[in-house]
């Protein structure tokens, strides 16, 4: 039931968006706690196997630990639902028997939530694997107060969440000390959500004075001053 | 085919020939010359060192000739075009035209059938095509072109009949991958042709005849090494500020002194200004324009990020003798010929014996005339390093180059360039590979993972059919998909681009490039400076940038990395012993007497450290506690002394250090108090565990995911891209700290991290050095001040400030300590 579970993780940030609650977890994610909902953005599943077959030899074992890491999320969280925004799989590999079979046990040891998939840019490409057994699968998904896709667009109709960035800021402090950290991103009418997955990228946005960031680092989340934003 | 061994006399006759050839030029043969040509014909190989542009060319170059003269007296030979004969490489593009130009001649004009031509990255489509045919007779080219011939099928027949190679600028390719590629290919020609005689082309360096050895591997026993004539005499004098008190500490520039640099410029007929970065050259260049808009059109600038036809007007302009002056750096270094010019200006310390050399010999070619360097300091204290850079040159001082040794990025790329070609059998390969130089102690199972790493991704084939780059077929290896090797040649090549944008006019003309992350900063509108010119941004479009010509009076100039040079140890030495000097008030040079207001401030608030001591200054400032630090061993050796101290304090206790090094000494700014009595503890410069402590403190201050980044590159990991392709690289598209991160978590034991960490040791922290460094740190008597402003010394380092992390704390707690910081700074 909303609201009735405690999370268990420390280090929560939440952050209300149209009145509702969405809890930052650091694994990159977000938990809606109204509507009992994980969302994670941009997993990018598959993607070292595809370097792997393109002749680029990048170790194995990125897309499992990614499922055991979402795996975690949903022991923890129990949630009704899990919405993923978009590009899920990297891109079409030529061999996917390995990566069905994970897939298809992870989706056997949580056949109770619903899978639901706003697609993505990849997505068009690589398709979407059929061991997920999808509840529903979209462009848009609407669930007020929000508009989820993959890429960010605005909305008349309720505030945006989207992936598809992989937003990073670029941190400087004390003594000239400097770190880029993933982080999420909140303006006032559209949320970005750092990319869950092990084996991707980051790329350093320039927030606007409106825009409230948290940046994720280890294990917390952290609410960056707005005033600290460069430029304007 | 071949004709039998020429008689003596038509040996003598030959001679006679190009002797005419000579004189009729003007020219007589100098004595290292007939002896490299005497030393040919007997077979024989070698290293021919010699400043730059003494007819190093035609030392290496008229020994084929003679012997073809020799061979085909007139009458036979006819005139068809042999093939290939000689092959000279080159490391830079620019100097393949003006080699091909000089040996064209000779061979015109002494009349041989031979076809000179150059292959290299701007060789076109077509002409590329021809010579994938048949070769010429002489191929001028540079490393990466020469792998990239390797890399197709038949190469054996195209270069089965090589008689010479010449590697051109050896000490420049020696110390650097790049030079590897040349000895792994060097091998390979070897066993093709075993007779080839091999000849490299160097300036004289500290370790000559390891530069020998370097480039003959296992068979340097009987290289030769000759002398070209004696280097000219050089005159170093520095432009003194007029008083102390007007002159910048740490400014970051010398441009005070620019009424002082314009009138030297005006002094004489035509001048070299070299600076020691990118940037500076631009901003030197904006300022001389400034002060003589009269000098528009005759002053110059010259730098590696321009686009080629740029550089190309600017060299041609040289040549002719119609510019003033030029800015450049050290793209003008390397052999690139023309007029010499009257003087030769430094700004900034050259940092460097053997690069001072290089420079001033820009100079004054004419007979019995020495050459002429001045010297711009941009901070005062830079002039104790003019002093001690005459003193180390008068003791001919000079730099060695340290080969690279068991790249085995390097050697993982040349696997997959010889099995996109006609294949390899990996047992005689091995044994090749071993005798070259850098891989001379490979270990089998270093060889064999590297095979497994390329061929299969390190894992076995049954397992994960995903992997499949190299074959095995009839006991060769062999790529496994004509896609496989299209997208290997585009990467073929050492060379570590940053992603690179494109600075183009609107009309589609070519400026040159800059990195990434500058043009990051920049928006539509925005103005800034590069090549001289000032620009305004379009757009930026596929990894293009867009501008068009602005009248606005300033912008920001970009700031290309690697820019900077550390201190050589042998000029690090000779600046310890002018401060001696200068402590003991002796006033050997017009550059102590200058510096003696900033000595006696120093002595006043501080003190000099002599030698065997080490000062350790105190200060605690608005920005926290500082500890400056002395050891004056070039800022690589500071970094790696400054991170080491940082996490053995911090291990102590959770402390956040910041760092800042320069060349003489660095700066360790902590968040709380560090007493001084920390340093009387023997512990905190004990040698012990050194390698280790170091790679601990190192691993925070993040310097293997930097040199993880050309590894990458170099080993095919990053994928550079289809040329003219709209998306780089598309799906397999990853950063190289992404890859870095992703090896480090699930494959830890991967040979490239440990060569990562190797590179980081031997190049990035001058391991060796270091380590003498700190012994004598260790024995030296402590000099403990506490001080009430930053002292002469201390200054700069403040001011110019590189900072790196090291810190105990969590990454969490320091970014919310960086916030409360920055929460405060936003409320006063």
């Amino acid at each position: 039931m909303p609201g009735s579970k405690t999370i268990t993780m420390e280090n929560v940030t939440t952050h209300r968006a149209r009145g509702q609650k969405l809890r930052l977890l650091p694994a990159k994610a977000v938990f809606w706690q109204e509507k009992n909902m994980l969302i994670v953005a941009d997993p990018h599943f598959g993607k070292a196997q595809l370097f792997r077959e393109r002749g680029i030899p990048v170790p194995r074992g990125t897309t499992a630990t990614d499922l055991q890491r979402l795996t975690r999320l949903l022991a923890d969280l129990q949630p009704a639902s899990l919405l993923f925004l978009g590009d899920l799989t990297h891109g079409p590999v030529n061999n996917p028997e390995r990566y069905e079979q994970l897939v298809a046990a992870w989706r056997r040891r949580h056949a109770k939530v619903r899978l639901l998939l706003v697609s993505g840019n990849h997505d068009q490409q690589a398709g979407v694997p059929a061991p997920f057994a999808f509840d529903w699968v979209g462009r848009v998904r609407q669930e007020a107060p929000f508009v989820f896709t993959h890429q960010p667009q605005d909305f008349a109709a309720g505030y945006n969440l989207a992936g598809h960035v992989h937003p990073a800021v670029a941190m400087a402090g004390w003594g000239g000390l400097k770190a880029t950290l993933p982080c999420f991103c909140f303006g006032p009418d559209q949320g970005l959500l750092p990319a869950f997955g092990g084996f991707t990228g980051c790329q350093v946005i320039r927030p606007r004075r409106a825009d409230r960031i948290f940046v994720i680092a280890d294990d917390a989340v952290i609410a960056r001053p707005a005033q600290a934003t460069p430029g304007g | 085919m071949k004709p039998s061994k020429p008689s003596g006399q038509q040996q003598a006759a030959a001679l006679k020939t190009v002797r005419q050839w000579f004189q009729a030029r003007g020219w007589e043969p100098f004595a290292f010359q007939r002896e490299a040509w005497e030393a040919y014909g007997a077979g024989r190989s070698g290293l021919i060192h010699a400043p730059t542009g003494i007819g190093k060319t035609y030392a290496a170059g008229i020994g084929p000739i003679l012997a073809w003269l020799s061979d085909h007296t007139a009458g036979k030979g006819g005139a068809t075009v042999p093939p290939l004969q000689v092959l000279w490489i080159t490391p830079l593009r620019a100097l393949a035209a003006e080699i091909q130009t000089a040996l064209q001649q000779a061979v015109d004009d002494l009349g041989l059938p031979w076809q000179v031509a150059v292959r290299t990255g701007d060789t076109s489509a077509a002409v590329k095509q021809r010579q994938k045919k048949k070769l010429p007779t002489v191929l001028i080219t540079t490393p990466e072109s020469l792998h990239l011939l390797l890399s197709y099928a038949g190469a054996r027949e195209r270069f089965g009949r090589l008689q010479l190679a010449v590697v051109d600028e050896w000490h420049e390719l020696m110390g650097s991958k790049r030079g590897v590629l040349v000895e792994l290919a060097l091998a390979r020609l070897k066993t093709w042709q075993p007779a080839i005689r091999i000849w490299g082309l160097s300036a004289t360096l500290g370790n000559t005849a390891a530069a020998l050895q370097v480039l003959l591997g296992t068979s340097a026993e009987q290289g030769l090494l000759i002398r070209g004539n004696a280097p000219k005499t050089i005159t170093i004098s520095s432009i003194l500020p007029d008083g102390m008190e007007r002159f910048p500490w740490a400014g970051h520039l010398g441009i005070k002194l620019l009424p002082r640099v314009v009138a030297t410029i005006e002094s004489a007929a035509s001048t070299l200004i070299f600076t020691n970065t990118r940037a500076q050259t631009e901003i030197w260049y904006q300022a001389l324009l400034e002060a003589r808009p009269g000098w528009a059109g005759r002053l110059a600038l010259h730098h590696g990020s321009l686009a080629r036809r740029e550089r190309e007007r600017v060299e041609q302009a040289l040549h002719d003798g119609g510019l003033k002056a030029v800015v450049c750096t050290s793209s003008l270094d390397l052999g690139v010929d023309f007029s010499p010019v009257d003087q030769v200006i430094q700004i900034g310390s050259p940092k460097g014996v053997a690069r001072l050399i290089q420079r001033a010999g820009r100079s004054g070619h004419r007979p019995g005339r020495p050459s002429r360097i001045i010297c711009v300091p941009t901070h005062a204290l830079e002039l104790l390093e003019v002093a001690a850079a005459r003193k180390a040159v008068e003791q001919q001082a000079i730099e060695p180059r340290v080969p690279v040794r068991q790249p085995l990025d390097v050697l993982a790329q040349y696997l997959v360039t010889l099995a996109v070609g006609d294949g390899f059998q990996p047992e005689a390969l091995y044994h090749e590979v071993r005798s070259t130089h850098a891989f001379q102690d490979l270990p089998r199972t270093a060889y064999d993972w590297v095979r497994d790493f390329v061929s299969t991704g390190g894992e076995t084939l049954s397992a994960y059919p995903e992997f499949r780059k190299i074959v095995r077929k009839n006991g060769r290896c062999t790529a496994s998909s004509p896609k496989i090797a299209g997208r290997h040649r585009m990467s073929i090549g050492t060379i570590t681009g940053d992603a690179a944008i494109v600075i183009k006019f609107l009309n589609g003309r070519r400026l040159g490039s800059v990195e990434e992350r500058f043009v990051a900063r920049l928006k539509r509108g925005d103005i800034f400076v590069f090549a001289g010119r000032r620009l305004e941004f379009v757009r930026l479009r596929d990894m293009v940038l867009y501008v068009r010509a602005s009248r606005a009076p300033q912008g920001p100039i970009p700031q290309w990395l690697g820019g900077r040079m550390p201190l050589s140890t042998e000029l690090a030495a000779a600046v310890r012993s002018q401060l001696d000097l200068a402590a003991r008030g002796v006033r050997a040079s017009a550059e102590l007497e200058a510096l003696e207001p900033i000595m006696t401030l120093q002595a006043k608030w501080s003190t000099i450290p002599g030698p065997g001591e080490l000062l350790v200054e105190k200060l605690v400032s608005r920005d926290g506690h500082h500890l400056f630090l002395f050891p004056f061993e070039g800022r690589l050796v500071n970094e790696g002394l400054a991170a080491l101290l940082a996490y053995r304090l911090s291990r102590e206790k959770p402390l956040t250090i910041a760092i800042a090094v320069n060349d003489y000494g660095f700066e360790l700014l902590a968040d709380r108090e560090i007493p001084l009595t920390v340093f009387e503890a023997a512990t905190l410069f004990a040698a012990d565990d050194l390698a280790d402590e170091i790679l601990a403190s190192i691993n925070a201050a993040e310097m293997g995911r930097r040199q993880f980044r050309e590894i990458a590159r170099v080993a095919g990991l990053v994928f550079p891209g289809y040329p003219g392709r709209r998306k780089h690289g598309g799906q397999i598209q990853a950063s190289s700290s992404l890859l870095y991160n992703v090896f480090q978590r699930y494959a830890p034991d991967n040979l490239l991290l440990a060569q990562a960490t190797r590179e980081v040791l031997e190049r990035q922290l001058e391991y060796r050095r270091l380590r003498q460094s700190l012994e004598r740190m260790a024995r030296a008597q402590l000099r403990l001040i506490a001080l009430d402003q930053p002292s002469p010394l201390a200054f700069p380092i403040m001011v110019d400030r590189l900072r790196s992390r090291i810190s105990s704390e969590k990454l969490a707690d320091r970014v919310r300590r960086m916030q409360i910081r920055l929460e405060k700074k936003a409320g006063e």
